[in-house]
């Protein structure tokens, strides 16, 4: 019996001539014959099974390496995102130091040191009449007034060039062990606190100011 | 159909165990899926998910050109497992590899990083050897956290420890306020603490086994918030160069304390509210601690003859006096007083025919008896209070003070006149300044604001202060007092003077009482407007019990290096028109 169209009728289809009265009939003849012919059914069947096992397989195996993908994702975001932590404190770190270091205190001690002075009150130009107004007066001297008065910062503890030895340099916290001895490697005092500051090995030793290089 | 016995009893056989062994399964699910669901799922959640509190950070506080004042920031406490300890030696990872160095190296190196003497740590990591938990050091900066990091010691831990820094340390500390172990604790810390403060969140997630957070299992239960940027009026600049003055004349004198204010005449905005000694929040017991807070709010004094514009300007707008009233005025005065009571002049003269704005320029505490008497003790009580005495300020700063003016039923006759010269009643900086503001802004008094707004993390603004004035004097009783204390400078006043420019101000010497007595102690102050011909910046300087110099020329100084230095930072053209002439006698 040909065997045609879908394969739900398979099943059904041999087991149709097999049905009426097989109980009068001796068995071994019925057998003997059907025998190939089922073999002929069979075959498409394990293709069946075959490509349904396989499909399975494929499907579960994806969704394997899927889950995989997405647990090998989430190490990944777990490990930026731990990069991230360390740069966010890396920029607050560095932040903190730049505000401490723009203070009015440590801006006007570096200012007299450099050998600046308090400006006088300014003259004015005025630019439809050109006439000038104002008396230059003041100017010259200390804030401080010679009397060493200081509102203090103690956020400025240890902030380059306030203080004489920073005792401190971008080197020595990368390596940990090697430069942590008392004997700490070239130390710049020009460098910011924070850990990924540039050293400037030229400026030469701690406290010393960025002072322009004329060209 | 029929089977073989034996092949029957087989089938039946394997029926009954296989419904046996179906019903045995039934029994197990309902109890698992059912019976016993919820205890099981939670003890599931209690072995996968953590619960995490994230913690939202505390809002900044900057000044008004953005300058950070405060702000949060990660510190870290370096601990220590001593269960772990061995205290022979300990495998550290030097240069990538495991190598063993004697426990006290490690100590040693811990104690060069940290600061914390190796003693304290042996003794840290001995005291409880099977304790799981032991502080080496606390509150350390990321970079001394990173060295320990480095040192890669298997027996330290670190912990995040969040806290504030104040990166102008003193400048404005006494503003800015700060904040203790259990919260804030002064100044604007605490003031604004309700846009400062944030918010704690949970959030829920399941992790593995190696605390990996599992993909798609992560529920934010409550969003951690932020706290919100308190933006103050304060110009840092300013503020610090009125600090550094105050630290350098109030050493000059030997002062006990002394305050500088700055508003603008305008708005009402504090450019500056200067105090020393100046706390530095960063570590303020750099300072006795009754200069933790803002004297400028928090310290009343008896203001002295400062409070003689007001008395003045009270009177021409209420037409009881005119600028250029003549005036009989003798040194010493008891008309009217109890018993053997005076009233004298700080300088002895004879009977002076001076105008009222003689009297002013020349600070008559005589003369301004005489006016005073003009007035009944009850309507100078509501100029007083109009002007914003007796009331804390809108700041409504931490610890602010409302002075006192004494209520009717206690003025007595030397008070009803002494009131008028600013002895027997008692003022904060920030009242006299703002009594100069609105003098200077023709009379109509701006509510002081300290804090512009509150910025929160959402976008939204708040704690925007009020800046609807209030009309004290009219214009002409205010500009007529302006006038005559341009004279100040100019007669009686040497070195408040700034060429070019119209510098209106008044000086005052008060006697502090103590214990109902007056003493020999001062307070010195000046306080003035500028420029004259249109005020816009109202200035007042006091320094308490000055030691060298204890009349009111010790206080002029600072007050004119910080005109000086307000002409110079906000450009201010120089003055146009001459000072009215506005005769001092007749």
């Amino acid at each position: 019996m040909p065997i045609r169209g879908t394969s739900a009728l398979a099943p059904t289809a041999p087991a149709r001539p097999a049905a009426p009265g097989p109980a009068a009939r001796p068995p071994l003849r019925v057998v003997e014959n059907p025998a190939p012919r089922r073999l002929r059914v069979a075959r498409p069947r394990l293709a069946h099974v075959v490509v349904l096992v396989a499909g399975v397989a494929v499907i579960l195996l994806g969704q394997l390496l899927l889950s995989i993908a997405v647990a090998d994702g989430a190490y990944r975001v777990s490990e930026l995102q731990g990069q991230q932590k360390g740069l966010l404190r890396d920029q607050a770190a560095l932040q903190e130091s730049l505000d401490a270091l723009s203070s009015p205190q440590r801006l006007s001690t570096e200012a007299e040191k450099l050998g600046m002075v308090t400006s006088g009150t300014l003259p004015y130009l005025d630019l439809d009449t050109g006439a000038t107004s104002g008396v230059r007066i003041g100017g010259g001297g200390s804030v401080r007034g010679g009397t060493g008065a200081e509102i203090g910062n103690v956020a400025l503890d240890g902030a380059p060039g306030v203080q004489a030895d920073s005792g401190s340099s971008a080197s020595s916290l990368a390596s940990g062990w090697s430069d942590a001895g008392p004997s700490v490697g070239t130390t710049s005092g020009v460098a910011p606190a924070g850990q990924d500051a540039p050293v400037d090995t030229a400026s030469g030793g701690s406290g010393t100011l960025p002072s322009p290089v004329t060209r | 159909m029929r089977y073989p016995r034996r092949t029957g009893g087989r089938l039946a056989l394997t029926v009954v165990l296989v419904a046996l062994l179906v019903a045995g399964f039934v029994v197990r699910l309902v109890d698992v899926q059912i019976v016993r669901a919820a205890e099981l799922v939670a003890s599931a959640d209690d072995t996968r998910t953590v619960t995490l509190t994230t913690y939202g950070s505390r809002g900044s506080i900057v000044a008004s050109d953005g300058t950070v004042l405060a702000q949060s920031v990660d510190r870290f406490d370096i601990t220590a497992s001593p269960r772990q300890v061995d205290l022979d030696s300990t495998e550290v990872k030097k240069d990538g590899t495991w190598t063993k160095v004697p426990t006290t190296e490690a100590i040693a190196a811990i104690a060069q990083i940290t600061g914390t003497p190796a003693a304290d740590i042996l003794t840290a990591l001995t005291a409880d050897p099977e304790s799981q938990f032991a502080f080496l050091a606390q509150g350390v900066t990321l970079e001394v956290y990173r060295k320990v990091a480095a040192l890669d010691i298997p027996w330290v831990y670190a912990q995040v420890h969040p806290s504030r820094s104040y990166p102008l340390g003193a400048v404005g500390g006494n503003l800015v306020g700060f904040l203790g172990t259990d919260g804030p604790q002064a100044g604007t810390e605490a003031n604004e603490d309700s846009c400062l403060a944030a918010t704690d969140g949970t959030t829920t997630y399941e992790s593995s086994a190696d605390g990996v957070r599992l993909p798609g299992t992560e529920v934010v239960d409550t969003a951690a918030q932020d706290g919100g940027t308190v933006r103050l009026t304060i110009d840092t600049d300013l503020q610090w160069y009125a600090q550094q003055v105050l630290d350098r004349e109030a050493r000059k004198l030997g002062a006990e304390w002394a305050v500088a204010m700055v508003v603008e005449v305008k708005t009402g905005r504090i450019l500056t509210a200067a105090d020393w000694p100046s706390v530095d929040p960063n570590d303020v017991n750099l300072v006795q601690d009754n200069a933790w807070g803002a004297r400028s709010f928090s310290s009343p004094y008896e203001p002295g003859s400062i409070m003689k514009p007001v008395t003045v300007a009270s009177e021409l707008d209420a037409g009881v006096i005119s600028p250029t009233e003549q005036w009989s005025v003798p040194w010493h005065y008891t008309n009217g007083l109890p018993g053997d009571h005076y009233i004298q002049d700080a300088w002895w003269h004879g009977t002076m025919p001076w105008t009222t704005a003689g009297i002013l320029v020349n600070s008559s505490n005589v003369g301004l008896s005489q006016i005073s008497e003009k007035m009944s003790a009850a309507e100078r009580r509501d100029y007083l209070l109009k002007f914003g005495f007796n009331q804390g300020t809108e700041v409504d700063f931490w610890g602010e003070s409302s002075g006192t003016v004494l209520p009717l039923d206690e003025v007595d006759a030397i008070t009803n006149r002494t009131q008028g010269f600013g002895q027997g009643i008692a003022v904060t900086a920030a009242q006299m300044v703002s009594a100069y503001q609105t003098l200077g802004n023709h009379g109509v008094r701006l509510p002081l604001s300290l804090v512009d707004e509150c910025d929160h993390p959402d976008g939204s603004v708040s704690e925007v202060p009020d800046r609807e004035g209030t009309r004290v004097v009219s214009a002409d009783a205010a500009d007529t007092t302006v006038a005559m204390l341009e004279q100040v400078p100019t007669v009686v006043l040497d070195g408040v003077a700034i060429p070019g420019y119209r510098i209106a101000a008044k000086t005052g010497t008060a006697e502090v009482a103590e214990g109902g007595v007056y003493t020999d102690d001062r307070i010195i102050s000046v306080a003035g407007l500028l420029p004259a011909e249109d005020p816009e910046y109202a200035v007042v300087v006091s320094f308490a019990k000055p030691d060298t110099i204890k009349t009111s020329a010790g206080a002029a100084p600072a007050f004119a290096d910080l005109t000086k230095q307000i002409i110079k930072e906000f450009r201010i053209p120089p003055s146009t028109g001459s000072t009215p002439d506005i005769p001092l006698t007749w």
